[in-house]
C-alpha cells in the first residue's frame, strides 16, 4: 500500500483501488506529516494513479484542495521554524554585531569632531576607552558635541539590553555551547551556521574556520596558509594562547563545540560532566 | 513561449514592479535565470510551457520565476526549505490557485513523494554542493521524456575549479539517467552560473 495526501492505493492481482483519506484539510495536513514522518510513500504517483484520482474527484477539485492543503501545512512549518528560538537569536546577534559596527565608527567621528573643536596638545585623551570618553562628553555643556554624545551612550545602552536578552536565550537554547564559549561567541556561531539545527550537523573543521570566508577560500584559490581560526578566535583561551599553539587550540575546541551544539540540538540540556571533560580538553590543547 | 519583438514575456497580468509590453509581463533575464537561460538559447528548441505543463521548481525561493511559471503553466510545485523566502512564496500561492508551495529539502525526494504528481518539466535552481545528485534523485518525478532544466550554480559546487571544468563534470554525471540536449554558461546575466537541458531516458 502506498499513502498519498489524497488517500491510499493498494495495488493487486485485480488492479489498483483507492481508498480516499476522510475528514478535512487539517486532517489531511496532519496525514502528510505522518506519511512523511512514516516514510510510507516509497513510489512516486504515476499517470494510472491519477486517472483512479480522478475517478473520485476531478483535475481541477484536486489541485484546488492540494492548493489549500499545502499553504496549510507550509504555514504550520514556516511557523514551527520560527519557534524554535534560534532564528530569533540570529537577528538578534546580527542587531549587535552591527550595533557595535555603527556606535565604532559614529564614536570615532564623534571623537575626532571633539578633538578639532577643542584643539589641544597635550597627551591625555589618548588610551582612554570610547565609552568613557562619551560618558564625559555628555555631562560636558557643549551644546551640540553632549547630546551626540548622549544619542551614543544610549547606545551603549541598548547593547547591554540586547546582550543581556541574548544571553538569555543562548543560555536556555544552548546551554553546553553557551557554556564553553560565552552566549555572544556561541550565538555568532550558531548564526554563521545558519542555525542550531546546522551547526549540530557540523564537522568539527568547518566549525574551526567558520567566520574566516575570505581567508579559507584564498587559501583554496590561490593556495595561501589555511586560517586557524574563524568566530571561535574571540574565545579567550584561543586569541590569548602563543601564537604558535593558536591552530591547536582552536582545533580542540572546535571539536568540543560541535559535540555540545549536538547536545544542545538533541539532548536540550546542559551536561556538567561533558562540560568538564571538554574544558580539560581545551587546557590541555594550550599547554605543551 | 511568448516572445514580442525578442523579448520574453508571459501570459500573466502585470504587477506594479513589472515592466509591460502590450499586456504582457515581461519576463527579464536580469531577475529570472530561467529568462537568462531562454536568451542564452539552452535548449530552447525543447522548452515550451503551455496551459497543461506541469513543473517541478526545486529552490523555488520567495517565488518570483515561479510566478512567471504559474502564468505559464497549469500547475507549479514550488519546493523550497528556507523558511524566510517560504513565507513570500506561501503569500504568492494565496494570490494564485496553481502554486502549490511545499517546504522540504529537496535533497530528500521522500518528503514530498505523497505530494507530487508525475511532470512534464523539472527546474532546479538549488544552491547546493551535490547538485547533480539532487536532479537524479528527483528523476523520478519526470514523466518519460520529460525534460530536466538545471540552473547550475557552480560556485555551490567548488570555489576553486573553474566553471567549464565543473559543468562538465556535472554533465558527465547526469549522463546515464538524461540525454543531455543542451548545455551553456549564462553569462552575462549571471556569472558562475550554467544551464543545462536534459530528457529523462
Amino acid at each position: 500500500m502506498q499513502q498519498y495526501w489524497f488517500g491510499d492505493i493498494r495495488k493487486n492481482e485485480s488492479g489498483a483501488e483507492l481508498i480516499p483519506a476522510p475528514g478535512d484539510d487539517a486532517d489531511l495536513v496532519a496525514r502528510i506529516r505522518y506519511v512523511q514522518e512514516k516514510k510510507a510513500t516509497s513510489v512516486p504517483l504515476t499517470s494510472r494513479d491519477m486517472q483512479l484520482v480522478y475517478k473520485h474527484q476531478d483535475r481541477s477539485d484536486y489541485l484546488s484542495r492540494l492548493r489549500r492543503v499545502s499553504i496549510l501545512l507550509a504555514r504550520e512549518m514556516v511557523e514551527e521554524k520560527y519557534k524554535t528560538g534560534d532564528q530569533e537569536l540570529i537577528h538578534l546577534v546580527t542587531i549587535i554585531d552591527e550595533l557595535d559596527r555603527m556606535a565604532g565608527s559614529l564614536g570615532d567621528h564623534v571623537v575626532q569632531w571633539h578633538d578639532i573643536r577643542t584643539l589641544t596638545f597635550e597627551r591625555k585623551q589618548q588610551s582612554r576607552s570610547m565609552k568613557g570618553i562619551m560618558e564625559d562628553l555628555s555631562a560636558g555643556n557643549d551644546p551640540v558635541i553632549a547630546p551626540v554624545a548622549e544619542e551614543m551612550v544610549h547606545l551603549y545602552e541598548i547593547r547591554r539590553l540586547l546582550s543581556c536578552q541574548v544571553q538569555e536565550i543562548a543560555g536556555d537554547l544552548m546551554p553546553n555551547t553557551s557554556a564553553l564559549l560565552g552566549p555572544l561567541v556561541a550565538s555568532r556561531l550558531m548564526t554563521a551556521a545558519g542555525g542550531l539545527s546546522r551547526l549540530a550537523e557540523l564537522p568539527a573543521s568547518t566549525v574551526q574556520v567558520m567566520g574566516a570566508r575570505s581567508a579559507l577560500f584564498s587559501h583554496l584559490v590561490a593556495g595561501t596558509p589555511p586560517p586557524k581560526h574563524g568566530i571561535l578566535y574571540q574565545h579567550s583561551r584561543v586569541h590569548r594562547a602563543p601564537a604558535q599553539r593558536r591552530g591547536r587550540v582552536s582545533r580542540a575546541l572546535a571539536a568540543v563545540v560541535v559535540i555540545a551544539a549536538r547536545i544542545d540540538w538533541y539532548r536540550k540540556e546542559k551536561d556538567p560532566v561533558f562540560l568538564a571533560r571538554a574544558e580539560a580538553k581545551i587546557k590541555k590543547a594550550g599547554l605543551r | 513561449m511568448i516572445c514580442i519583438d525578442g523579448t520574453l514575456v508571459s501570459p500573466g497580468k502585470p504587477g506594479p514592479a513589472d515592466r509591460n509590453i502590450q499586456g504582457y509581463r515581461v519576463w527579464q533575464p536580469q531577475k529570472s535565470k530561467f529568462a537568462a537561460l531562454w536568451y542564452a538559447g539552452v535548449g530552447r528548441d525543447r522548452i515550451d510551457l503551455t496551459k497543461d505543463t506541469r513543473i517541478l521548481y526545486l529552490g523555488a525561493g520567495n517565488g518570483s520565476t515561479a510566478s512567471f511559471f504559474a502564468d505559464y503553466c497549469e500547475v507549479v510545485y514550488a519546493v523550497e526549505f528556507a523558511p524566510w523566502p517560504m513565507k513570500d512564496l506561501i503569500l504568492l500561492a494565496l494570490q494564485r490557485n496553481n502554486i502549490i508551495p511545499i517546504m522540504a529539502d529537496a535533497r530528500n525526494p521522500a518528503l514530498y513523494l505523497p505530494v507530487v504528481e508525475p511532470v512534464d518539466y523539472l527546474y532546479m535552481d538549488v544552491a547546493q554542493p551535490d547538485q547533480a545528485g539532487i536532479a537524479i534523485a528527483n528523476r523520478i518525478f519526470l514523466r518519460d521524456s520529460g525534460i530536466l532544466i538545471l540552473v547550475l550554480k557552480t560556485r555551490s559546487i567548488s570555489a576553486g575549479d573553474s566553471p567549464g571544468v565543473i559543468v562538465e563534470r556535472t554533465v558527465t554525471r547526469l549522463t546515464g539517467h538524461f540525454q543531455i540536449l543542451a548545455h551553456r554558461l549564462l553569462e552575462p546575466y549571471y556569472p558562475d552560473h550554467a544551464g543545462i537541458v536534459c530528457m529523462k531516458r
